[in-house]
């Protein structure tokens, strides 16, 4: 349930909200100022979501059965781990993790809250070029920045397609 | 019990008084059973009465709440799933999606670090075994659904285990599949000489493939025994239209046998309520066009089922169903003389059905 927020929130209150905390754990620390960490953590923070469903989609696919079989056959937990689960959930993290690049890379409102002077992120970069007036390297970057989040969009669906017609099949056998 | 029946129940696998409660339902209450070694032990019922609850328990996957289980004289009830000589071979095969069908295979040798040329032999001669051969080197997804139930058991049977527990392996298999894949299975086990336990609602399945069967129902085992024992002498009316068909007849105790809707019917043995149930099977009543000595009752043919080796009549009054052979055919309308032999009829535990 937790983890589906940050999915639902909209990014602004999040952001604001992480503001708030980084602005008491400053209080504790000083490596809570505003810069690249607290940038990492921010985005940790919205994408864990996102990875997590995906997943987690997956891991049910999967279903109990297999590693109740594996159990059955001798195998430990760790090596239930090693050579079942993982090699299994393996198309769903690579999707998980291209969505969280995707997601990461496009991210304005986020980094903008938490980035201090020294940190910048692409769109950051792009914002302040802006507003200098649009220059030929701005509609350079924006054209590559397009493409590689269509690019890697068209790479999760496919993983995710991969995924689907597998738990299909299963259903199928059952 | 014979000297060496009882000796290969000490080898074999003892469920000594299992129950298991499911938040409010009781899956398993109090349930014993003993399983000789190398025999084909079929638990048989409709789904809900707790076998595939049973079987997980024997295979290490389900801790009973209470009672025990002993293997070949050790007790197992509470040794973990991974240190039994039990493996499964799941209704859904539960096949590795990953791995090469040499690879399911090779698993549970695997896991227990077999030296690799041991692996290899093994697994190789299972796959030769089950006709398997060609297909060591393909992945799961890429067999029919018969290849891979053998692969399952071929996945449980490399590993020797004492005991091979089946979960309704047939289920995913369509008809004219199942009745060959029973008989391999039935010479398959009698080949090998394993215990195999096999989780079954399909009747015909429980009776081609055993040397005993244990029908149960909500949990307890109502009746156990040979195939022949059971439908032969089924204990309650729940048993009798459970394995086979049955003519269920209401009755009441009167001097040398019962009171019907059809009149008097002399039995062979008193019945031990004043009212309760009588059994009748199909195929043992008699037809005729003459009143026969005892038991006869006057009936008329309503409706008549082809079933390809037999027919099936209904009978007015009744509903009575009588299984004659598929060359006599007695056309609706017609009246008939039925025999129910006192022999053939069978006095059920249930008061009243």
């Amino acid at each position: 349930m937790i983890l589906h927020i940050p999915v639902v929130i909209p990014d602004i209150i999040l952001a604001a909200a992480l503001v708030v905390v980084f602005g008491l754990l400053r209080m504790v620390s000083s490596i809570f100022e505003p810069g690249l960490l607290n940038m990492i953590i921010g985005h940790i923070t919205f994408q864990i979501a996102f990875v997590a469903l995906v997943v987690r989609s997956r891991l049910v696919a999967i279903g109990r059965e297999v590693e109740e079989a594996a159990r059955d056959l001798f195998a430990s937990n760790g090596y239930i781990l090693r050579r079942i689960t993982l090699p299994l959930l393996t198309p769903g993290i690579i999707a998980g993790a291209m969505l969280a690049f995707t997601l990461s890379l496009d991210d304005f409102v986020i980094s903008f809250f938490t980035a201090g002077p020294e940190s910048q992120t692409l769109p950051l970069f792009i914002f302040a070029a802006v507003r200098r007036g649009v220059t030929p390297q701005i509609h350079a970057l924006s054209t590559l920045i397009m493409l590689i989040t269509v690019i890697l969009v068209v790479l999760t669906e496919r993983f995710t397609r991969k995924q689907e017609t597998y738990g299909k099949r299963r259903r199928d056998d059952a | 019990m014979s000297q060496n029946l009882n000796a290969k129940i000490d080898q074999g696998l003892s469920i000594q008084n299992i129950s298991k409660q499911f938040g409010d339902v009781k899956a398993l209450d109090d349930v014993s059973l003993n399983v000789a070694q190398g025999e084909f032990f079929t638990l048989l019922g409709p789904s809900g009465c707790g076998k595939t609850t049973l079987l997980r328990i024997i295979a290490g996957l389900e801790l009973a709440d209470a009672g025990r289980i002993f293997s070949g004289g050790k007790e197992i009830t509470r040794l973990p799933a991974i240190k039994r000589q039990v493996n499964t071979v799941f209704q859904s095969y539960a096949l590795f999606p990953h791995l090469t069908i040499f690879e399911n295979v090779a698993f549970g040798l695997r896991s227990r670090k077999f030296p690799e040329d041991e692996i290899r032999k093994r697994v190789h001669r299972r796959l030769e075994m089950l006709d398997l051969g060609a297909m060591a080197r393909r992945h799961p997804h890429q067999l029919s659904g018969g290849q891979k139930q053998r692969v399952a058991l071929a996945r449980a049977l490399v590993n020797e285990p004492d005991v091979l527990l089946l979960d309704e392996p047939m289920s995913a298999l369509d008809a004219r599949l199942r009745a060959q894949v029973q008989e391999d299975l039935r010479r398959l086990q009698r080949k090998l000489g394993h215990t195999f336990i096999l989780v079954t609602h399909d009747q015909a399945e429980a009776l081609v493939c055993s040397d005993r069967i244990a029908v149960m129902r909500q949990g307890q085992v109502r009746q156990c025994g040979t195939p022949e024992a059971v439908y032969d002498n089924p204990r309650d009316s729940f048993v009798a239209k459970f394995l086979g068909a049955a003519n269920l007849i209401p009755a009441t105790r009167v001097d040398g046998g019962v009171d019907t809707a059809f009149g008097f019917l002399a039995l062979e043995k008193v019945p031990p309520w004043t009212t309760g149930t009588v059994a009748i099977r199909p195929e043992w009543i008699g037809i005729g066009e003459t009143q026969p000595a005892v038991n006869g009752i006057r009936a008329r043919v309503s409706e008549i089922v082809y079933r390809g080796t037999s027919f099936d009549l209904w009978l007015e009054p009744g509903p009575l169903r009588v299984r004659t052979s598929s060359y006599r055919r007695i056309d609706p309308g017609r009246d008939v003389w039925l025999e129910l032999a006192p022999r053939e009829l069978v006095i059920l535990e249930d008061e009243a059905c």
